[in-house]
C-alpha cells in the first residue's frame, strides 16, 4: 500500500535498491558463508502503538500490516530487490493477450497452519469480504472484476468474474477492462488472504445479512489459522503481540520459535531499546541516530535505497501567486535551491537526488533526458524574468501584475526533516528575490489544507509509492477534485495520455509502461510541478546475533524463515 | 456517614454532566477528521471509499444527535468501539486500569512515607541544615517538570548505565504481576512521579507543625510529661495532616494527570496512554472513555478526602 510518506517521518528513511552498504559500521551484512544455522530463540520487534487489526481486509495501518503478513500472505508478491511481481502461493500466472484474463495456478499441497488445505475458494472469500466490508478502503482495486457491483449490492450471492478451476487450484479473474496494475494488486487479495473455512462462522458470504460482518467480529484480533511464516499465539494490548513459528510453512518452517511485536511510545523509545538490545532489529532508523545506533558494538546496519522522496508541491492554482502557474518560475524555483545542501543537513548525504516521479529504485526508473536543476541563482533569476517578474527596490521581484513575490510554504510541524527544509526555502529563495511566509501545522492540518484548491501556495510533503507504478492518482488531470491527489492543479494532456497507456494498455508489457512512464516523468521534469528532492535512504539495524537477514528495498523480511539467531 | 456519601455523590452528576459535554465539544470541535488520520495519505483510496468509512462511523450524523446517543450509551457504561481498534472501549479501559493503579497507589504510597517524616523533620530542626538541604530539594523537585526527570532517569540510568529497564512492564518473554520482574520495572515511573508529590508534601506540613507545635495543648501535653515521641504523633501530626488531606485530592490529580506524560515516557500500558495516544489518533471513543473514567477517579477521590477529613478530625462534623 502506497501512502504519504509523512506519516511517522517515515519519509526520511525508507528504502532504495543497490544491495546492503553498511552505515559506518562496516559491519559485513551477511554471515560466514561456514556457520551452521541454529534453530530457536526469540526476535524482538518494535512497533509504536498496538496493531488495530490482525486482518487485511479493514486494515489501514504500518503495525497492523506488519503482523498480518506474517500470517496471511498472497498468491504473488513483490520481489524484494525489484519490486516485481513474483510467484508466492501461486507457482504461475497468466494474463491473457486482450488483458481481460488473469489465471492464477496455486503450487501443490498448501496446508493452512490448523492443517486445512488452502484453496482458490480462499481467495474468492477473501475478494468477495472486500466487496461487502462496510470498513474497507480497497474496494477500488477490484471495481473492474466482472459482476462486482451486483455482488458488493447484494444482487448477487457469489462475485461472479472469480471462478476456480481443478479443485481450486486454478483461479481465473476476468475484467471488464483492462487494467495493468491488476497484475500486481489481484494477487493479494488487497492484502492477504484469508482462512475461510473459519472466517465463514463470523461472516457468510453467500447472504447479506448484516448480523454478521467482516469488520466487527473477534477473529480479526485472533487470526486462527497461518499460511505465513507464523502463527498468531496472543495479543496483550498495550504490551506485545506474540508468533510462534509455522511449521507447515510452504517456503519451510522458520528457524526462530517466537517472533514477538513489542508496543513502544515513539520511534525514540524502539532505538532506545535497539541500542539496549530489548530490540532484535528496527529497520528505520533516523538518519540523525544513524551515527549513535553505527557505534553500539552489538549492531550491525543495512542501508538500501527507499521507494519514496519528498519533494515542494507548487499549487498552479493558487489564488494569492499566479506566477506559480509559470512554468518558468517553477523552475527558477527548482534551480534556486540547494537540494544537494539540504540532503547533507538532513540525511547526511544518504540517499538520492531525485528529478521526476519515478524513484530512482523502480524497475520503470529511466534518467535519460531528465534535466538535474543544479542550483543556479544567476539562472534562477533570469527564468524570472523572462516569465516577466521585475526585480523591486526591496530586493524582491514584482510580478507582471505588479504584487511582490511573497507567498507561503507550509509542512508538518515535528518532521525534522521537513522543517529544515522549509528553513532552507525561506533563506535560498531570498537570494533569488523571492520571498517565503513559512507556516508550520499539523500533519493532519496540512493535509486539510492541501486539498486540492486556491488557498495556499507551497508545501513540503512526500510520497512513499508502492511496487508497481501507477502515478495516475497523483498526476491525471481528472484528480483535482476534493480528496484527491493533484493537489498542484497539474494538467498536460501527454501526461494524461502516458498515464493511460500505463493503466489501460492495452499492451501492459514492462516495456510499454516503461516508455509510457518515462513520458510522464520528462514531462513533469520540464514543467517542474514540484521541485522534486531526494530520496532517502533505509537505514535498518540488527542485532548481531541475528543472522541470515537480507533486507530491501520492498521487504526486510522476504527470507524471514531463514532467520537464526547465534547463541 | 452514609447520607453525606449518597449527597456527594448526588451533587457529583452535574460534575459528570458538565466532564460529558465539555469532553464531546472538545474532541469534536477540533479541526482534525479522524477518517484522514485512519488512512494517513494513502493516495489509492477514493473519496467513496472515504465516505462510507466516515458514514460507518456514525461522524455524518448531526453534533447534537450524536451527543444524546453518546450519552445514553454511556449512562449504560457502553462506550462503543474504538475507531481505531475496533474493540470496545469499556474493555480496552478495563485492561489499562489496572495498571495505571500499579503506579498510582505505589506512588502514593511512597509519597507519603518520605514526604511526611521530611516535612515533620524540617519543622523539628528548623532552620537547620536538614532544613535547608530539604527545601533545596522541594523548591527544585517543584520546579522541574516530572517528564524531565523521565527522560533523564530512561537516559542515564536505562540507556547509559543499564541499571534500570528503559520501560514497559515486564521483560520479553516474562509475565508476571508480583514478582522481581514487575518490581524492577515499576521503579523508575515510581520514583519519578513520586518526585512531584514529595517535593510538595514537605513544604506545607512544615509550615502546618510549626503552627501546631506552638499551641497550647502542646505545651499542656509536654508539661504533663509525655514523651517527645507520643507528642509529635499523637498531638501535632495528627492536627497538622488536615491541610495535608486537602493536598491529598490534589496529589491525586497529580498522579492521573502526571501518569499520563510517565507512562508515555515508561511505555507504560495504563489509562493515561491509551488516552493519549487516542487524543492523537482523534479516536473519539476512547478520549471520551479516558476523560470520564480520569474524572470519575477524581470525584471519587474528593469524596474519600471529605470522609478523611471527618476521620483526622472529628471537630469536622458531616453535615
Amino acid at each position: 500500500m502506497r501512502r504519504l510518506s509523512a506519516l511517522l517521518g517515515a519519509a526520511l528513511l525508507v528504502a532504495v535498491s543497490c544491495g546492503q552498504t553498511p552505515p559506518s559500521t562496516g559491519a559485513s551484512p551477511t554471515p560466514a558463508a561456514s556457520e551452521t544455522p541454529q534453530a530457536g530463540g526469540r526476535v524482538v520487534y518494535g512497533a509504536t502503538g498496538d496493531p488495530k487489526t490482525m486482518q487485511p481486509v479493514i486494515s489501514t495501518d504500518t503495525t497492523s500490516s506488519f503482523i498480518w503478513d506474517k500470517i496471511y500472505i498472497g498468491l504473488t508478491r513483490a520481489n524484494y530487490k525489484t519490486g516485481e511481481t513474483e510467484p508466492s502461493l501461486a507457482e504461475k500466472l497468466e494474463l491473457s493477450k486482450d488483458g481481460l484474463t488473469l489465471t492464477y495456478t496455486l503450487r501443490d499441497n498448501l496446508v493452512w497452519s490448523d492443517g486445512t488445505p488452502f484453496t482458490g475458494e480462499d481467495y474468492k472469500y477473501t475478494v468477495e469480504a472486500v466487496a461487502r466490508s462496510v470498513k474497507t478502503v480497497r474496494k477500488s482495486t477490484f471495481q473492474d472484476i466482472v459482476g462486482w457491483a451486483d455482488y458488493r449490492d447484494g444482487k448477487t450471492d457469489s462475485l461472479a468474474g472469480i471462478t476456480l478451476g481443478n479443485n481450486g487450484k486454478t483461479i481465473e479473474i476476468k475484467f471488464t477492462k483492462v487494467f495493468c496494475p491488476a497484475t500486481a494488486a489481484m494477487g493479494g487479495a488487497g492484502g492477504g488472504i484469508l482462512p475461510s473455512k473459519h472466517f465463514k462462522t463470523v461472516w457468510n458470504n453467500k447472504t447479506t445479512d448484516t448480523k454478521t460482518n467482516i469488520d466487527d467480529n473477534a477473529l480479526n484480533m485472533a487470526p486462527p489459522a497461518s499460511m505465513g511464516p507464523f502463527v498468531f499465539k496472543e495479543f496483550k494490548p498495550g504490551v506485545q503481540v506474540t508468533l510462534v513459528r509455522n511449521d507447515k510453512y510452504f517456503r519451510g518452517a522458520p528457524l526462530i520459535d517466537e517472533f514477538v511485536v513489542k508496543n513502544y511510545a515513539d520511534a525514540t523509545a524502539i532505538k532506545n531499546a535497539l541500542v539496549t538490545g530489548e530490540v532484535t532489529y528496527y529497520p528505520t532508523v533516523e538518519a540523525k541516530d544513524v551515527e549513535e545506533v553505527s557505534k553500539v558494538d552489538s549492531l550491525r546496519g543495512f542501508r538500501y535505497k527507499s521507494s519514496s522522496y519528498n519533494y515542494i508541491g507548487w499549487n498552479a492554482k493558487a489564488a494569492k501567486a499566479p506566477w506559480l502557474a509559470n512554468r518558468d518560475v517553477r523552475q527558477a524555483l527548482w534551480y534556486g535551491i540547494n537540494v544537494d545542501a539540504i540532503m547533507k543537513k538532513i540525511v547526511f548525504g544518504l540517499g538520492s537526488q531525485v528529478y521526476a516521479h519515478t524513484p530512482p529504485v523502480s524497475w520503470a526508473y529511466d534518467p535519460s533526458g531528465l534535466t538535474q536543476y543544479n542550483n543556479d541563482v544567476a539562472k534562477a533569476k533570469s527564468l524570472l524574468e523572462k516569465a516577466g517578474a521585475k526585480m523591486g527596490a526591496d530586493g524582491i521581484y514584482r510580478w507582471t501584475d505588479g504584487q511582490p513575490m511573497k507567498m507561503r510554504i507550509e509542512t508538518n510541524q515535528g518532521n525534522n526533516a521537513r522543517e529544515t527544509i522549509l528553513q532552507f526555502a525561506q533563506e535560498q529563495y531570498k537570494a533569488i528575490g523571492v520571498q517565503i511566509d513559512p507556516l508550520l501545522e499539523s500533519f493532519n492540518a496540512l493535509l486539510d489544507r492541501t486539498d486540492p484548491g486556491t488557498d495556499f501556495e507551497g508545501f513540503i510533503i512526500g510520497w512513499s509509492l508502492g511496487a508497481d507504478p501507477d502515478p495516475y492518482s497523483i498526476w491525471h488531470s481528472s484528480q483535482q477534485g476534493k480528496g484527491q491527489f493533484n493537489n498542484v492543479g497539474y494538467s498536460s494532456p501527454a501526461v494524461d495520455q502516458a498515464l493511460l497507456d500505463n493503466r489501460n494498455g492495452p499492451d501492459c508489457s514492462k516495456d510499454a509502461r516503461k516508455a509510457a512512464l518515462k513520458k510522464v516523468d520528462q514531462n513533469l521534469n520540464q514543467d517542474a510541478p514540484y521541485t522534486f528532492l531526494y530520496s532517502a535512504d533505509t537505514n535498518f539495524f540488527a542485532s548481531k546475533q541475528l543472522q541470515g537477514v537480507d533486507p530491501n528495498t520492498y521487504s526486510n523480511a522476504w527470507n524471514i524463515e531463514k532467520w537464526w539467531l547465534k547463541k | 456517614m452514609g447520607r453525606f456519601i449518597a449527597r456527594r455523590l448526588v451533587q457529583a452528576i452535574p460534575t459528570l454532566f458538565g466532564v460529558l459535554v465539555l469532553t464531546f465539544l472538545l474532541t469534536r470541535l477540533s479541526p482534525a477528521d479522524p477518517v484522514q488520520l485512519m488512512l494517513g495519505g494513502q493516495y489509492d483510496i477514493t473519496p467513496e471509499d472515504r465516505e462510507r468509512l466516515r458514514q460507518s462511523l456514525g461522524l455524518n450524523d448531526p453534533l447534537p444527535f450524536q451527543f444524546v446517543t453518546w450519552v445514553w450509551h454511556v449512562i449504560q457504561f457502553d462506550f462503543g468501539n474504538s475507531f481505531y481498534y475496533h474493540r470496545p472501549v469499556i474493555q480496552m479501559i478495563g485492561e489499562r486500569i489496572p495498571n495505571s493503579l500499579q503506579i498510582s497507589i505505589s506512588a502514593l504510597v511512597i509519597t507519603l512515607a518520605v514526604g511526611v517524616p521530611l516535612g515533620v523533620l524540617a519543622a523539628l530542626r528548623r532552620g537547620g541544615i536538614v532544613d535547608h538541604t530539604i527545601r533545596i530539594f522541594s523548591v527544585s523537585g517543584h520546579a522541574i517538570p516530572t517528564f524531565w526527570f523521565g527522560l533523564i532517569f530512561v537516559l542515564v540510568l536505562g540507556v547509559q548505565l543499564r541499571w534500570f529497564p528503559i520501560g514497559s512492564m515486564n521483560v520479553v518473554g516474562t509475565d508476571c504481576t508480583v514478582c522481581w520482574d514487575r518490581l524492577w520495572h515499576l521503579i523508575g515511573p515510581v520514583a519519578v512521579i513520586s518526585i512531584g508529590g514529595i517535593a510538595n508534601l514537605p513544604r506545607i506540613l512544615r509550615t502546618e507543625v510549626l503552627e501546631v507545635i506552638s499551641q497550647d495543648y502542646v505545651r499542656t501535653a509536654r508539661s504533663k510529661g509525655l514523651r517527645e515521641r507520643v507528642v509529635i504523633s499523637a498531638h501535632v501530626l495528627r492536627n497538622a495532616l488536615i491541610p495535608v488531606v486537602t493536598l491529598f485530592g490534589g496529589l491525586l490529580t497529580i498522579f492521573v494527570g502526571g501518569s499520563l506524560v510517565i507512562e508515555q515516557v515508561f511505555n507504560w500500558p495504563g489509562l493515561g496512554r491509551l488516552t493519549f495516544e487516542a487524543a492523537i489518533n482523534k479516536d473519539y471513543p476512547v478520549v471520551q472513555a479516558g476523560v470520564v473514567f480520569s474524572s470519575l477517579l477524581l470525584i471519587v477521590s474528593y469524596i474519600l478526602r471529605d470522609i478523611s477529613y471527618a476521620i483526622v478530625d472529628p471537630r469536622i462534623k458531616v453535615r
